[in-house]
């Protein structure tokens, strides 16, 4: 320690008792004795405790009286007494007039202390008459500097955050193993570059990275999440954290930044909203599947239930009463419960073409001639006056013929009933090797042409505005006779006009077979 | 030998119709509103010309009454003809499939077939 240049006298605490003035000797006495914060005293040549003072007595734990006289080797820990410590540090006082170092030392519990120490060689008239030892209790600090170093360590390698300093500026001054994970930059290559690099060039632009510091700096933290780039242009969803770093006195020295990749996280929730949603619409799709079976069961067997108990009833009363008034009440009661039998099975056909299920064909060997002459033989005993030309070969193949028949009764008794009644409907079937031609022909007022357009879209109007006894329907007909044509692979159309009137052309594949999931369709 | 018509109609106005309409016409006739009924009816019967089946009932249904028929010796051989809306669906093995709704003509000429008055 260095003498102090000069002493102010002042008065003694022994002054009531007798009123002198201390002497620079006895002042440097007093303050030495008194200092609290060091160990400041005295060893003898040898190492033994000549002088104690108030800070040693703090720090060490010993009394004056307790010390005094003992060699200073108490002080060490046993491992730097083998080590020769003690002889070590007066040699090297002795050697080079001053030794310092910081280390470990004792107290009188036993309880350890880093200690900083000086240890000056004093010498008098060129002799040495002992060493100065002072000694400051650094424990604390060295704590603090242990939790720093561990706490640096440990940030520098958590691997799951990016946790780096930014100086004021914005320039990045650290970097962990976290941050090269995540952003991709090994430290030497980021390291003062503006931390704008880890931004998408809009947010850039938009001023993002001075509004975060800024936000940072006035209210000491910013928060949030958004998109980053990583080094090879890559963009990653992150939580992002700046908090602003003061020293004591609150001037601002730099930005702590702690990012999160949460990607997969904001990935997972995406996947997680897109199951909700699909979930959702599954469900949603059930329930409209649950409604149209309900739907299609009521349609084919709730409603057909009392029909067919309606339609027994009249047959039953045709046959035991032979009153003409009540036949003809009962042919008519007949009639409606047929057309009622009939629209059922159309509107149940729409549906099923309507929905998955699709329109069912029971495809079994067999000869498509017979379903024309059957059809062609009821009309004819209906229209007695009428002539029906039916020129076909033999078609046989594997047709749903019950789906023919109504098929031809709609084709053919739609020229029966539009056609010239004094012209022949005329059925004409040609086949090659592979397709069965058919044309219903019939003379007479062409279909309008605006109506020829929407002809097979169901519930079209022509049919239900031109109704009649024996056209009411509900405009279905043609409709489903397109869809029983195309669930055996084939084509319908039409061709009208005044000159050579109405054709319905049926185009046929002979040996077609309805793809696997056509039907599961 | 007078025969008996088992009609099986979960829909008691059709089956009553069905049993006036077949008694009308000279015919014996036993009716059952399901499956099991129709098991029971079929053991109480002493000869059954043909069953008349609806497919969708509640209780045992069509199929399941038809399946058990076959199974069983004295039954095996009775004729069965389905009459349903589900005629598409009839179970392999019966004799004949009518769609519902069916006329009072045909229905007695199917029951012709098979029974004597």
């Amino acid at each position: 320690m260095d003498q102090p240049a000069s002493f102010v006298a002042l008065p003694s605490q022994d002054q009531n008792r007798g009123s002198t003035l201390r002497t620079p000797d006895s002042l440097f006495r007093l303050l030495v004795e008194s200092v609290r914060d060091y160990a400041i005293f005295v060893l003898a040549p040898d190492g033994r405790v000549a002088t104690w003072n108030a800070g040693a007595e703090r720090i060490k734990g010993f009394s004056a009286g307790e010390i005094i006289g003992k060699h200073f080797s108490i002080f060490y820990p046993p491992e730097e007494i083998a080590a020769g410590k003690c002889s070590f540090a007066l040699a090297t006082a002795t050697r080079d007039g001053r030794f310092q170092e910081e280390g470990w030392r004792v107290r009188q519990d036993g309880s350890r202390f880093w200690a900083s120490v000086t240890i000056t060689m004093l010498r008098q008239d060129g002799a040495l008459v002992g060493f100065a030892k002072v000694t400051r209790d650094l424990t604390e600090r060295k704590y603090a500097e242990e939790q720093a170093r561990r706490f640096r360590l440990l940030v520098e390698s958590v691997k799951d955050y990016a946790i780096f300093i930014l100086l004021p500026d914005g320039r990045v001054s650290t970097w962990n193993v976290g941050a090269q994970r995540i952003k991709g930059y090994e430290a030497d290559e980021i390291i003062g570059k503006h931390f704008s690099v880890f931004y998408p060039p809009e947010d850039v632009e938009a001023g993002k990275c001075d509004f975060e510091l800024d936000i940072a700096t006035r209210e000491g933290r910013f928060e949030e999440e958004g998109w980053r780039v990583r080094k090879d242009g890559s963009r990653f969803w992150a939580n992002v954290t700046i908090t602003a770093l003061r020293d004591s006195r609150a001037v601002l020295v730099g930005f702590a930044k702690v990012t999160r990749d949460l990607t997969a996280r904001r990935e997972a929730e995406e996947l997680r909203r897109t199951l909700a949603v699909q979930s959702a619409a599954y469900a949603e799709k059930a329930r409209t599947q649950e409604f149209q079976e309900r739907f299609l069961a009521i349609l084919g067997h709730d409603l057909r239930n009392p029909l067919a108990s309606i339609d027994m009833g009249t047959g039953l009363l045709r046959q035991r009463i032979a009153d003409p008034t009540a036949q003809r009440i009962l042919r008519r009661m007949s009639s409606s419960s047929v057309r009622m039998t009939r629209m059922i099975n159309q509107i149940l056909d729409l549906t099923r073409t309507r929905l998955s299920t699709g329109l069912e064909v029971d495809r079994q060997a067999a000869d498509l001639r017979e379903a024309m002459a059957t059809v062609v033989d009821e009309l004819r005993a209906a229209h007695p006056t009428r002539t029906i030309e039916l020129r076909c070969p033999p078609l046989p193949g594997t047709w749903d013929l019950d789906r023919f028949e109504q098929v031809f009764s709609n084709l053919i008794g739609n020229a029966v009933v539009h056609g010239d009644p004094d012209a022949p409907v005329a059925i004409d079937a040609v086949v090659d090797s592979a397709t069965v031609r058919i044309g219903v022909h019939n003379t007479g007022a062409p279909i309008p042409a605006h109506l020829q357009a929407t002809l097979f879209d169901p519930f079209r109007r022509g049919e239900r505005e031109s109704r009649t006894l024996k056209t009411a329907g509900l405009g279905l007909g043609l409709y489903i006779s397109r869809e029983v044509v195309n669930a055996h692979g084939g084509q319908l159309s039409v061709e009208s006009d005044a000159k050579h009137g109405t054709t319905f052309r049926m185009l046929l594949p002979l040996n077609w077979k309805p793809a696997e999931n056509d039907r599961e369709a | 030998m007078r025969h008996t018509v088992l009609v099986v109609e979960d829909e008691e106005d059709l089956r009553e119709m069905m049993r006036d309409a077949l008694e009308l016409n000279g015919y014996a006739v036993a009716t059952a509103q399901d499956g099991g009924e129709a098991l029971a009816e079929l053991a109480r019967i002493e000869h059954t010309c043909l069953v008349i089946l609806d497919l969708l009932m509640p209780g045992m249904n069509g199929w399941d009454f038809f399946a058990t028929m076959r199974q069983r010796p004295e039954l095996a051989s009775v004729p069965v003809v389905v009459h349903s809306s589900a005629a598409s669906r009839a179970p392999v093995g019966v004799n004949r499939v009518l769609q519902k709704p069916l006329e009072l003509n045909r229905l007695l000429a199917v029951v012709h077939e098979y029974c004597e008055k």
